[in-house]
């Protein structure tokens, strides 16, 4: 187990170079010019060389990510082109605007979307489960931007519970956003629990369970939803990255001062060191989640945690549950 | 012999007409391609409806009209006509989608099912990429594609179907894994077929439920996902009429025009509801063992 762990932190390091690579590259596929953007358009075209030289923009393309690489390395993230605050100081005073809003969004969306997936599962068919069931199609197909829109009307501009933006109202301004960032997740969250527990409650096991005169919600809380985790594990692990992402976009609406919004401007200026450093602290906060979903698996499942200890086939084992 | 009969004429019937029968039995399915159809009407005949003049040229003293008899949706802050702008946005919000999911699908199921046939390293080669690929969030590959090329329709719908691939990939992978253990495929190797061949001719066809099913799915999230990159000021740029777009547009005046945000909010709603539908319907009616289970 512990050698497993070991072995995909350790993955972490290639696939990160391998990532940022591919970025770099992409990001560099037209020309820019930081040195006329920092200087503007006052400076003469000797200033912008000799600043493009100092940041070692003159250089060949490849040379220039080895460079990135090396500062990066040495916890040098380098600077933004715009503000010119070091980006480490940037990203660490935005982060935990972007993480509070992520972790909030799914707390909710799990506190919501599990209990009430196992109701319609319990139920099927009833007016509780269709009628829940529907509203969660809606709510699917609702993008998030427009929810948030929606709710901002209605509660900030119209009956002013809420302030419309900003992160000065304390908790009150947490409210919206968090709302709707994590009411689109409770609604996959409840199709996909719905759905893993009607597998389940089809299998024999559950009959047997029946059969022995285990109560409804001892067959319904310890057998099927037990083995329904597994599933709802993985979609949580992956939901995480789409998370992050909705709050880049909830972020734009309620101008929360978080790592998306400045991902965005980064993005529309074509700041090479913040894109790269943002990309860097999402793309490793991504893949250790993955790992923590993947150690909590072996703890829910005796099954997974048996092959870990034999050491075999564990990562097709891993796989094949996460594409199924 | 006479009831015989019919059920030799239930056997004769290809798998396209028996998905087609159940799909029409669906209620929902019908309710959502008749929707598709209305959309797609107004993105091919737009010119007809309205001219697209109508959408983009100026008109300061119609500015920030209510909806009403004279303008139905209502006008913009530039005083345009919004039912002109949702009639020609949606050219561009369902082109984006259809265009981006197009790539997706190519790519995806090439790299999905030669991974599956070739198996062993190749496929381990090709999983392990599409497994960094995803280790980023796609909407940030999405975004770092934009950074790239700039910003713009085609732009953007490179980057999104770009950004998809891995997704894609992987869920017809698994779908080719279950085909190619098959004993017609190992028959088609013995006489000596070549590997793209048995791809073509043998995986891709057994798979092309599931690939249908995925892409269905697969264009409404990519609508959203146009949409919300406009909105962001990333896709489409104005005075281009793109639903997204036409909601950021209308942010500056939507406290007291709110018809600004919510008509084409609608709009994007119940395109991206009705495609959902469809596709829970083609899953349904592909594989009805699966019904009414997601």
């Amino acid at each position: 187990m512990l050698r497993f762990v070991a072995k995909r932190i350790l993955m972490i390091i290639p696939t990160m170079l391998v990532v940022t690579l591919v970025v770099f590259l992409l990001i560099n596929i037209t020309p820019s010019n930081p040195g006329r953007i920092i200087l503007g358009g006052d400076a003469t075209e000797e200033q912008v060389a000799q600043l493009n030289h100092e940041l070692g923009y003159d250089l060949p393309l490849l040379q220039r990510y080895g460079k990135w690489l090396w500062d990066a390395l040495h916890g040098d993230f380098g600077q933004s082109y715009y503000t010119r605050r070091d980006v480490f100081e940037e990203i660490g005073a935005r982060l935990p605007y972007t993480l509070k809003l992520t972790l909030l969004s799914l707390g909710f969306a799990l506190l919501i979307g599990l209990p009430l997936g196992v109701l319609c599962a319990t139920k099927q068919y009833s007016i509780a489960d269709h009628s829940l069931s529907t509203l969660s199609m809606f709510l699917a197909a609702m993008p998030a931007f427009w929810l948030g829109l929606l709710l901002m009307l209605q509660f900030a501009l119209a009956w002013t519970w809420f302030p419309a933006g900003g992160v000065t109202g304390g908790w009150k301004s947490w409210v919206l956003p968090t709302a709707t960032l994590c009411v689109g997740y409770a609604a996959s969250y409840l199709r996909y629990t719905r759905s893993a527990m009607l597998d389940n409650t089809r299998q024999d096991y559950v009959r047997t369970a029946m059969s022995k005169g285990c109560s409804g919600a001892s067959v319904t809380w310890k057998h099927a939803f037990r083995n329904s985790l597994m599933t709802l594990v993985t979609l949580t692990g992956m939901s995480l990255s789409n998370l992050m992402g909705g709050a880049i976009v909830i972020e734009s609406v309620f101008s929360i001062p978080g790592l998306g919004l400045m991902g965005v401007t980064a993005i529309r200026r074509k700041d090479v060191p913040q894109v790269m450093a943002s990309l860097v602290v999402l793309g490793v906060f991504f893949m250790v989640m993955m790992i923590i979903v993947d150690i909590v698996y072996a703890y829910i499942d005796p099954r997974i945690r048996a092959k870990y200890q034999a050491g075999q086939y564990r990562n097709a084992r891993i796989k094949k549950e996460a594409a199924e | 012999m006479s009831t015989a009969t019919p059920k030799k004429a239930v056997r004769q019937n290809s798998q396209f007409r028996e998905v087609t029968r159940r799909l029409f039995r669906n209620k929902k399915a019908i309710f959502a391609m008749i929707v598709i159809s209305l959309l797609l009407f107004m993105v091919i005949f737009a010119d007809l409806i309205v001219p697209y003049s109508k959408a983009i040229d100026l008109n300061i003293p119609n500015r920030l009209k209510d909806p009403g008899k004279d303008f139905w949706f209502g006008t913009d802050a530039q005083g345009r006509d919004l039912f002109a702008r949702i009639i020609h946005g949606s050219r561009i919000s369902l082109m984006m989608g259809i265009f981006a999911t197009l790539i997706q699908a190519t790519c995806g199921t090439i790299l999905g099912t030669t991974a599956a046939y070739l198996g062993g390293k190749a496929d381990n080669i090709i999983m392990r990429i599409l497994d960094m690929w995803m280790a980023i969030p796609s909407l940030l590959i999405t975004l770092a594609i934009i950074a790239g090329l700039g910003v713009g329709v085609p732009q953007m719908i490179s980057a999104i179907g770009f950004g998809g691939i891995p997704c894609f990939a992987r869920v017809l992978r698994a779908a080719a894994l279950g085909v190619v253990s098959q004993e017609y495929i190992e028959s088609a190797r013995a006489l000596g077929a070549s590997g793209p061949r048995i791809i073509r001719k043998y995986v891709i066809p057994n798979i092309v439920s599931q690939i249908l099913i995925q892409a269905t799915v697969n264009i409404s999230g990519t609508i959203l996902l146009g949409a919300t990159l406009s909105f962001l000021g990333l896709g489409a740029q104005p005075p281009t009429p793109e639903w997204g777009a036409i909601l950021s547009q209308g942010l500056g005046d939507f406290q007291y025009h709110p018809h600004l945000v919510t008509i084409p909010g609608i709009f994007l709603a119940i395109t991206a509801l009705s495609i959902n539908i469809l596709g829970d319907a083609l899953r349904d009616a592909f594989d009805p063992k699966l019904k009414g289970k997601a």
